[in-house]
């Protein structure tokens, strides 16, 4: 996480810090892409809800010891990095900021 | 590229409630609806086999998901996948668990009034495949006359787990004799239900990683090389489909089989070409499709050494957890167009006369 100007045109409002804690998790649409920031231990991170192996919807799957599960099937994927932790797959990941207590994407 | 999507298995969501309410004897019917005290109400003789598919919960997983009552209840996801024609498939196939066997056939019945009733629309976007079991053959090939010529009924499956004798077993054979006549495919399928034939009682597995591994592949390969060792391939002018055990087994049991015509021929049956070609003339479902991410195999190459490219059908296996979207073909990079508008929907139309 950085700080980071919350008017550049690549940032975007996710939600407030309050509201992820009582969800963990919120999906956005982004410029037509749909990217998950998940909440952490009270740290942020954003990736493609989009799994790449058939398109399962990694913003609704099981998280477990930093790992996202994609509910579709099971692929398992670094939440930090966005790699497949046991293929060569990846999800792409991206920087994410508090400020005034809303948590940012900059895509 | 511009194409129609035919879904050779989606399965229905039945109950094994569901089905007794098709029951036809209404004294037996009710008995039914009495006679299972210790079990859940909505079972009755069909038995849950107890396996976590889920990987204790990290995947979605209802393999009999309730909602899916007629055909139409699956619109709104089968639009949201971008899939055109659906071929159902039997839900509650671990039928063959049914533990009465004189309870199996009025079950076997009732299922195919409930399909028919539900599903078999043969309106252009909906059809179904009976169910018909191995061990009852001549109520199976009647199953297959009552209703072969059903609009919307395009096949028939088999549980491929279950039955005493492999599929090229003469007991069978009432069964190919109506599948020609009213020339509809045959679709083996397998289950996870524990049966007492082969290969599941043998496989002691310790979890449903070791046994979903194999349990559909090896029936497969069980009932394939009966077929072609027996010469049913040879003696009856019918479609098989092996569904839901991938692709690769295929050039494994097709090397086999030639070593052994080569080297002892005559314990084959009259067969007009090598075993393995055979092989090339059955259908396959695309589902489970993890090869395209196996180094060991290259699925593309795959189809064009056993010559299968114009025996794949796609299939999702909605709603079962390990579905494979159509993206799962599409993202199979090496396959051209032309394969893709086959795998989508020129083998499927052909295979079901849709």
């Amino acid at each position: 996480m950085g700080k980071a100007p919350a008017n550049e045109s690549s940032v975007h409002d996710v939600a407030s810090v309050d509201e992820l804690e009582n969800d963990d998790v919120s999906v956005l649409d982004v410029d037509g892409e749909q990217i998950a920031v998940f909440e952490l231990d009270g740290e942020y991170f954003a990736m493609s809800n989009v799994c790449p192996h058939q398109g399962g919807p990694l913003g609704q799957g099981r998280v477990e010891n930093g790992c996202v599960y994609c509910p579709w099937h099971g692929w398992q994927f670094d939440i930090e990095t966005g790699e497949h932790v046991q293929g060569d797959d990846a999800v792409p990941t991206y920087e994410t900021f508090v400020t005034d207590g809303r948590v940012y994407v900059r895509k | 590229m511009d194409h129609t999507v035919i879904d050779g298995e989606w399965h229905s969501g039945e109950s094994g409630a569901d089905i007794r309410e098709y029951l036809s004897d209404s004294e037996f019917k009710k008995n039914e609806k009495e006679g299972y005290l210790a079990g859940p109400e909505e079972w009755g003789p069909v038995q849950w086999d107890g396996w976590d598919r889920s990987a204790g919960g990290r995947t979605q997983i209802n393999i009999h998901s309730p909602g899916i009552d007629d055909a139409e209840d699956v619109d709104a996801i089968r639009e949201q996948l971008g899939i055109d024609t659906v071929v159902f498939s039997p839900g509650q196939f671990r039928m063959t668990t049914i533990p009465a066997q004189d309870k199996q056939v009025p079950y076997m019945r009732a299922f195919n009034d409930l399909t028919v009733d539900r599903f078999a629309r043969g309106d252009g976007t909906y059809y179904a495949k009976l169910y018909i079991f191995g061990d009852h053959p001549e109520e199976s090939a009647a199953e297959i006359e009552r209703y072969g010529d059903e609009d919307g009924i395009v096949g028939a499956m088999i549980t491929d787990v279950g039955p005493t004798f492999p599929m090229g077993h003469k007991s069978y054979e009432p069964i190919y004799e109506a599948a020609e006549k009213h020339d509809l495919p045959i679709i083996l399928h397998s289950t996870t239900g524990i049966v007492p034939g082969f290969p599941i009682a043998g496989m002691q597995p310790k979890n449903f990683a070791e046994f979903h591994t194999l349990g559909h592949t090896i029936p497969k390969m069980w009932h394939a090389n009966s077929l072609i060792v027996r010469g049913i391939v040879e003696k009856y002018d019918v479609d098989f489909g092996f569904w839901e055990g991938g692709l690769s087994w295929i050039p494994a049991l097709g090397e086999r089989l030639d070593r052994e015509y080569l080297e002892r021929s005559s314990e084959f049956a009259d067969l007009s070409q090598l075993p393995s070609e055979y092989l090339s003339e059955f259908y396959y479902g695309t589902q489970p499709l993890p090869e395209e991410a196996t180094k060991m195999v290259d699925v593309v190459e795959l189809i064009e050494r056993a010559d299968l490219e114009d025996q794949i059908v796609y299939c999702s296996d909605r709603p079962h957890q390990d579905f494979d979207a159509p993206a799962a073909v599409d993202n199979i990079e090496k396959l051209s167009d032309e394969q893709k508008l086959k795998i989508f929907e020129t083998n499927a139309k052909k295979l079901f006369g849709i």
